[in-house]
């Protein structure tokens, strides 16, 4: 699909968005990495619900962020890097998403969202893990739900209030910061950056309060408990917010812990299947669940593509790159080499599968596809993290 | 040559020169024949390494501290020093580094953010508010950890989306606090019979209007099952095409405390097993649950559930009467339920098979909702007929509240005594409480900047009310509330004050500590150790027993891999695990502490605390209720903490365990000597549970390995000692994966064992090093700093003072508050 590629636009001039979806277990490796490398590979198992979009993705192997720790690494998905080891780089730990989303700022009415239970793969440069949001009805109101005249007033009352307030705890702490010494001075930074970053994000929100939130068909949704029936949701919601430009940046996750709706498992454990130690019965679970995710994904990319780009032309899908992977590359060894990566949509050229070098000396970081991703989106950075470059072959 | 090495290592002692020229003859001995410039096994060359400790070579030589220190190195195949050779070197490059290290920089606290539990209960205390339920951080961020502790300075962080929850928290702590409405009047519902809420279950609704409407029948456990849970009726009812409605009382119109009052008794019922899954050993027991309202149906468990009450009822059906007073904010209600009842309600299907006659076999999809509501009720009803299971009676259910004893209540007085917002001059009435919220006397001035700001606002006609509620506000989100300020050096006695508050009670210090500090005399050591004892004296220390456990074994991380809940797991939540086995650990802890026994008691002890779901797990007998009972133990396989179902269900995933992770989390939590993590090139072990290769066998692959070896030879025996614990601490003989009986013996550090009771004998000859590490956990802890090389020497000081007696828990929590570290910044 190389009409894809929106040859009379310089891609800088486009808007880009970006969606990273990930979990919690990795993707089977049996059922996700395809036997041959290069164009018109066989599909595995895992990708069949993909088959329509086959030309408009890639599947990586051999990429990974160089990191061990198992679960305790899963959190670095998007950024290659552990919070206990941020202070070492000049940008922390910032997540993929993060750096996208500084980057789109005010532009639109949420510079990143994200969706999904206790995700803990986006962080800003400062070490700050950014919330996510598991409820859909609550996603669905603030993306679409119009406030009141009467809380709209509100809002910009408080909104005076909390400015104020601001303004003279930082005299305050310019006072205290007087008696410390050093050390605590370099600390209480934290605290001048977070009053800055949250009266810019005041400022910015008062430009919206009072434009009118986009109209769109789905109706409120109810909370769903666990993937099965909250993924579906969190896919659509961020199709609409897409489409309705109120984000260029979005995240979501399939939560682990216990499953509590019925998957026609005989557990009800996520974690159960990926601990599956190769036996028959639970790696199928586990393909079971895993193949859900990849469904929801299919209906995202069908949904994006059948959306036309109203800012770009085109479909969506042409110019919302979607990244899918896990911080775990195999949950039941608890590796965190040759994770499962797979980019959808942006304008790349697609329909391969992207085979790094696999000897130790002379892999490739992960982080040299997210840099790549992050030049496309239009962010003028040469590095990311820990990248080297950006990836040979992709683009 | 023993003894001249001695004496090498006695002179190295007190050498102040950062060099490592005093253990040279160790290393001779010991190590330079591997690293060697011919083959410098591991990248470490020591016949180049300068003896000189600089920037440049501090990591090179932290490794050699750190394999000596952990008994990493010689491997086993080489020769062994003798443990006092071990230990001098050991001692010796520890002080030749901090000669180092402390050129560079001291280690100190660094400005200590408060934690989401120490805000909580601040607010709870600053502002007397009732916290048990209300989480002011609830929507706070996780707070930032440094090896497990969450309230290190250095790591805690402070961000934009925290202060934003911050801001919203002191908004909503104040309209809770500020109370200048009329006194709400006491409302009393009276529930004598109770009438079922209509989302009861079926057999509870039938029974009572088939068989007694003098009391509510439970047929069934409300945890874990659908439905169960009794709540108040209102008393009003609504009509409905299929029955009237009951609703119930919707939870309390304000916040504040009621008086809830049962009477219940306890049905053995007819012998009925079919279906019916029941354990009668335990006593039958009441729990009272609170909740909000709205959140799920009422008469089902939500996760939101606090279990605030367990009640025992006689089994020979008496009634007994229960009355309590509970705090509730507004929108909360109690809910009854059998904690212990049988595990699932009583099914419409058992009509089929008891009385087929009146079975009517309808095809549920073709009927409409109206249809389907009738057979539904015709078949209930038939079942309420024939079921004569066992049950729990409830004969009566009153509450009554708010009990307001004062009005305005504490809270509003906390803030305002008894003026009223247009009577109050800014500054001083800010001062004055900004005073209270910044735990020591302002300095000049230091306030101006809200006090203008408020000023500011009144001369610009903002009311009152609004402008002096923005000042309180700004106080409580003002860094000097949000941190804890300590002077350099010698702490102050303000400084000491909330330090020893933090540490002991995870709140601000009260009144008496505040005036001590006022009088300059808490710095006295005698003054000092006299408070720290009132402090541990008080139920207010519960929170440091709590969360020091929590964070010194890992425990917070219960619930995050839960297990599943099939097999094994189905005890662990029908017998509520999770909370017993914490309480266990919690209250073992307690006693240890305050019988000020030896910390040997957490290798091994004969004694512990359990309920039911606790002996049952651990095949005791003799303990019937939920009620914790001290036990002496006669089974040594389950004393002490690694006999405990909390330890061994945190050093678990849920799911099944690992010898690696179980080793891991002795060496790390116990003996406080973690080897370092694998390198990065290394590929996990990928577990094979169909039978094939056991988890043994793989490891005893790994161990022949050297670079594994090393560290592999310290970790998994441990775990192998473990390896008769199943993921919730329940004894097995099997393991999945593993052929024939479970293998748990080993070899470590030398010494053969057999299983775990062999190996804490052995371990108990490591007592020292448990002391160790606890007096580094609790020093850390107490003082919010990382621990570090430095901190080593005052641990290793600590340690000394009690090494004569055993190292007792209490001692050793005194021995941290007299240190020179938690005097000093």
């Amino acid at each position: 699909m190389l009409e894809i590629r929106a040859e009379h636009h310089k891609p800088s001039q486009l808007v880009k968005r970006f969606v990273a979806a990930s979990n919690p277990f990795g993707f089977y490796p049996d059922a996700f990495f395809p036997n041959q490398a290069g164009v018109g590979y066989e599909l595995p198992s895992l990708l069949s619900p993909l088959k329509e979009h086959q030309n408009r993705f890639t599947i990586f192997s051999h990429l990974d962020h160089g990191l061990s720790g198992g679960h305790k690494a899963c959190h670095a998905f998007l950024s290659g890097i552990k919070v206990s080891d941020a202070r070492r780089f000049s940008d922390g730990n910032i997540s993929i998403d993060q750096k996208m989303a500084g980057w789109v700022g005010a532009r639109t009415r949420f510079s990143s969202l994200h969706l999904g239970n206790n995700a803990d793969q986006s962080w800003t440069r400062n070490g700050v893990q950014v919330p996510s949001e598991g409820d859909p009805a609550r996603i669905f109101d603030a993306l679409f739900l119009d406030n009141t005249a009467d809380a709209r007033a509100a809002q910009r009352l408080q909104m005076g209030l909390d400015g104020s307030v601001l303004d003279a705890v930082r005299e305050q702490a310019k006072g205290f910061a007087r008696h410390l010494g050093a050390r605590d001075r370099e600390h209480l930074d934290q605290y001048f950056t977070a009053v800055r970053e949250l009266e810019r994000k005041l400022r910015m929100n008062a430009n919206w309060i009072d434009r009118p939130k986009p109209e769109v068909k789905l109706k409120r949704p109810q909370k769903g408990e666990g993937q099965k029936k909250n993924l579906p949701l969190y896919y659509e919601l961020m199709a609409l917010a897409l489409q309705t430009d109120s984000t260029r940046v979005a995240t979501t996750w399939a939560d682990g812990g216990n499953l509590l709706e019925d998957f026609g498992l005989s557990y009800p454990s996520y974690h159960k299947y990926s601990h599956h130690g190769r036996l028959p019965e639970l790696v199928e679970g586990l393909l079971k669940i895993e193949l859900h995710q990849m469904q929801c994904l299919a209906k995202f990319l069908d949904q994006l593509q059948s959306i036309p780009d109203n800012l770009n032309g085109g479909r969506l899908l042409d110019h919302t790159m979607v990244l899918v992977g896990s911080g775990l590359a195999n949950g039941s060894s608890h590796s965190t080499h040759n994770m499962p990566i797979l980019v959808a949509g942006g304008g790349f050229r697609h329909g391969r599968h992207h085979v790094s070098p696999e000897e130790p000396e002379k892999r490739v970081p992960l982080n040299n596809l997210y840099l790549t991703i992050a030049q496309h989106f239009g962010l003028e950075i040469d590095r990311f993290n820990t990248s080297t470059g950006t990836l040979n072959g992709f683009g | 040559m023993k003894f001249v090495t001695a004496i090498l290592f006695t002179v190295g002692i007190i050498v102040a020169a950062p060099s490592a020229r005093k253990i040279e003859p160790f290393l001779l001995k010991y190590c330079v024949d591997c690293h060697d410039t011919e083959t410098s096994e591991g990248g470490l060359n020591l016949q180049t390494l300068d003896r000189e400790i600089t920037d440049e070579n501090l990591d090179h030589w932290r490794r050699v501290f750190d394999q000596l220190d952990r008994v990493g190195m010689p491997p086993s195949n080489k020769k062994q020093p003798s443990p006092a050779e071990r230990s001098e070197a050991v001692a010796t490059l520890l002080n030749s580094l901090v000669v180092h290290l402390d050129a560079k920089s001291k280690s100190q606290t660094i400005l200590r953010r408060l934690n989401r539990m120490e805000y909580r209960r601040t607010i709870g205390d600053l502002l007397s508010l009732d916290v048990s339920l209300w989480d002011p951080t609830a929507t706070f961020p996780e707070d930032e950890t440094d090896h497990g502790l969450d309230n290190v300075g250095e790591t805690l962080m402070t961000s934009d989306f925290l202060l934003r929850q911050q801001l919203a928290s002191a908004t909503e702590a104040l309209d809770r606090a500020i109370q200048f409405g009329p006194r709400p009047r006491p409302q009393r519902i009276d529930a004598s019979p109770p009438s079922p809420h209509y989302k009861q279950t079926a057999l509870t609704r039938h029974h009572w209007s088939v068989n007694s409407q003098e009391y509510l029948a439970l047929f069934a456990g409300g945890q874990g099952t659908k439905g169960g849970f009794a709540v108040i009726p209102s008393g009003e009812v609504t009509p409905h095409e299929n029955g009237p409605r009951v609703k119930a009382w919707e939870g309390a119109p304000v916040g504040g405390r009621y008086n809830l009052r049962v009477v219940a008794s306890y049905e053995v019922g007819r012998p009925w097993l079919k279906g019916v899954v029941h354990d009668t050993t335990e006593v039958p027991t009441l729990a009272v649950s609170l909740a909000p309202w709205g959140v799920g149906l009422p008469t089902r468990e939500s996760p939101q559930d606090v279990q605030v009450r367990e009640w025992a009822l006689p089994r020979n059906g008496e009634r007994r009467e229960f009355e309590t007073e509970i705090w509730l904010d507004r929108t909360w209600f109690p809910k009854l339920s059998w904690l212990n009842g049988p595990i699932k309600n009583p099914n419409l299907d058992l009509v089929q098979s008891l009385a087929p006659d009146q079975w009517e076999t309808v095809d549920k999809k073709k009927l409409s909702n109206k249809e389907k509501g009738e057979w539904l009720r015709r078949m209930g009803r038939e079942l309420a007929q024939i079921y004569r299971g066992p049950s729990v009676r409830l004969h009566s259910i009153s509450i009554e509240g708010p009990l307001v004893r004062k009005w305005p209540p504490a809270s509003h007085r906390a803030i305002f005594g008894d003026a009223s917002w247009n009577e109050l001059e800014p500054r001083p009435f800010l001062e004055r409480f900004a005073g209270r919220a910044f735990r020591r006397p302002l300095r000049s001035g230091e306030l101006d900047p809200i006090v203008s700001m408020v000023e500011t606002a009144l001369a610009n006609g903002m009311d009152h009310e609004v402008a002096l509620k923005n000042g309180l506000r700004a106080i409580l989100v003002a860094p000097q509330f949000l941190y804890l300020y300590e002077n350099k050096g010698q702490l102050d006695d303000y400084a000491l004050a909330s330090r020893l508050s933090y540490f002991l009670w995870a709140t601000m210090p009260d009144a008496e500590l505040l005036k001590l500090a006022a009088a300059g005399q808490l710095s006295d050591r005698r003054i000092l150790l006299g408070q720290a004892r009132r402090l541990l004296a008080d139920s207010r220390s519960d929170a440091f027993v709590r969360h020091f456990t929590d964070r010194w074994l890992g425990l917070h991380q219960l619930g995050s891999m839960p297990p599943d809940e099939n097999g094994f797991g189905a005890w662990y939540y029908h017998g509520q695990l999770e909370r017993n086995g914490r309480e266990e650990t919690v209250r073992f802890f307690r006693h240890i502490l305050d019988q000020n026994l030896s910390v040997s008691h957490f290798i091994n002890s004969d004694l512990t605390f359990v309920n039911y779901p606790l002996a049952r797990l651990y095949g005791i007998e003799g303990v019937k209720s939920r009620a914790f009972e001290l036990i002496k133990l006669t089974d040594p396989r389950r004393g002490g903490l690694l006999g405990q179902a909390s330890v061994l269900t945190a050093s678990a995933n849920g799911i099944d365990t690992s010898p690696v992770i179980r080793g891991m989390w002795v060496l790390e939590n116990l003996l406080g000597q973690p080897p370092p993590p694998p390198p990065a090139n290394v590929s996990a072990i990928e577990p094979d549970i169909r039978g094939t290769t056991t988890i043994r066998e793989q490891l005893a692959a790994h161990r022949d390995h050297a670079t594994c070896a090393a560290c592999h030879r310290q970790i998994d025996p441990l775990g192998f000692a473990l390896e008769n614990f199943d993921p919730i601490g329940g004894w097995r003989k099997n393991a999945p994966g593993q052929r024939g009986l479970v293998d748990a013996a080993g070899k470590w550090r030398g010494k053969p064992f057999r299983d775990i009771v062999e190996l804490k004998v052995i371990l108990g000859k490591h007592q020292g090093e448990v002391a160790r590490h606890l007096a580094d956990r609790l020093l850390a802890y107490g003082t919010g700093r990382r621990s570090s090389l430095a901190a080593r020497l005052q641990v290793n000081a600590i340690t000394d003072k009690t090494r004569n007696t055993d190292h007792r828990l209490r001692d050793l929590i005194e021995q941290v508050i007299l240190s020179e570290a938690f005097l000093t910044k």
